[in-house]
């Protein structure tokens, strides 16, 4: 005759009992277990203190620098234009080396910060920046009185223009949102903003990424 | 969730990093993995706010430190059997007297060993029950298993403690 094996969760009432997690009807059980049952009791004695060495275990303090450290996020960008102290640099730049998170977004705003100074220039139609002039050999002062002033409408033309494209750039139904770096860097209008080699973080903070 | 009341990555740091390091720890018993588990889960909490739907925060939580800890394992990462280092010894009470601090010591040491020794499952079960402290549906939500299997394996889990623990309770 093949043992019984014992079912593994005979007691499992008891553990439910002691973390307060009981269904209804369920304390009747236990207290009939616990009641009727000197094995039960035995359990129960071995499984409470059993949880109460885990729930004794010491509370493990992280490194310093892992949790009881400022982060940067709201100056990160600053850090990237150039804008904060040195002593508040060098404090960033310490940070860097061991924080991924703030080296991730660092990452991410340098990315957006690129693409925006990346914008391409728009081509200004003939009509709302005509070639200058040449010199003519006479004036036309008849002409020059029925024309209309340009400044203006060269702004509002121009403000408007520059919507347009921001919109088609943004619009999720365009035919092409897709912008790729290398395109934007072609078409680049502040490609001289950006120095060349220009990391945003130093050697040092580089060489600890994994 | 609105903007107002969605915290920040950093807001998460603060109140959840010593949890999320403690869980890891005594998971691996190694502290540069548990420091580098709290790294990635802060990344993956930075990167999934944004689309933080309105529910258990905590359930969210766990569930994202759950599958960094996975998949770290996946990666073969980690040594889950690696000795306990030094350092487990902080926050034993108030002027404890030198026989108590090095019982807790020996105790926090064997327990940890045999935690290690524990079946995976059943270990991140005891773990979230005894040492971060979630409820039995936190545990069900964070692990995506039913309630009844984290009654049975918190259950199973303690048992098989302790009978790995040779000193007497």
């Amino acid at each position: 005759m093949a043992a019984v094996t014992p079912d593994p969760d005979r007691f499992a009432v008891l553990s439910a009992y002691l973390d307060g997690e009981l269904d209804d009807g369920e304390l009747d059980e236990v207290i009939a277990l616990l009641s009727e049952d000197p094995e039960a009791v035995a359990e129960f004695r071995r499984i409470r203190d059993t949880k109460r060495v885990l729930r004794a275990l010491p509370v493990v303090e992280p490194p310093g620098w892992l949790l009881d450290v400022e982060h940067y996020g709201d100056r990160l960008s600053a850090y990237l234009d150039g804008e904060l102290p040195t002593e508040e640099v060098t404090s960033i730049v310490h940070h860097l080396t061991t924080c991924r998170v703030c080296r991730e977004e660092l990452h991410d705003l340098d990315r957006s910060r690129i693409a925006v100074r990346a914008l391409p220039g728009l081509d200004v139609p003939r009509f709302v920046a005509p070639p200058e002039p040449r010199p003519a050999a006479s004036p036309e002062p008849e002409r020059r009185r029925h024309r209309l002033r340009p400044r203006p409408i060269a702004a509002a033309t121009i403000g408007l223009v520059a919507v347009l494209a921001l919109l088609s750039i943004l619009s999720p139904g365009a035919s092409d949102p897709t912008i790729t770096m290398s395109d934007l860097e072609a078409r680049h209008i502040a490609r001289v903003s950006i120095e060349p080699g220009f990391s945003v973080l130093p050697a040092s903070v580089e060489a600890v990424d994994p | 969730m609105d903007d107002i009341n969605r915290p920040t990555w950093e807001d998460v740091a603060h109140r959840y990093g010593r949890k999320i390091y403690n869980f890891a720890y005594r998971l691996t018993g190694n502290p540069d993995d548990a420091a580098d588990l709290v790294q990635e889960v802060l990344l993956r909490v930075r990167k999934g706010l944004e689309r933080y739907e309105p529910g258990s925060f905590e359930g969210w939580l766990w569930r994202i430190t759950r599958n960094a800890f996975l998949d770290d394992i996946r990666r073969e990462k980690r040594r889950p059997t690696s000795p306990l280092p030094e350092g487990d010894h902080g926050h034993l009470g108030s002027s404890p007297s030198p026989d108590e601090v090095l019982a807790a010591v020996r105790l926090s040491d064997d327990v940890q060993s045999a935690l290690l020794k524990l079946p995976y499952d059943f270990r991140e079960a005891v773990v979230l029950c005894d040492v971060v402290g979630l409820t039995y549906d936190e545990i069900a939500e964070a692990t995506d298993i039913p309630v009844g299997t984290v009654r049975s394996r918190i259950h199973r889990g303690r048992k098989m403690l302790r009978e790995m623990l040779t000193w007497p309770l």
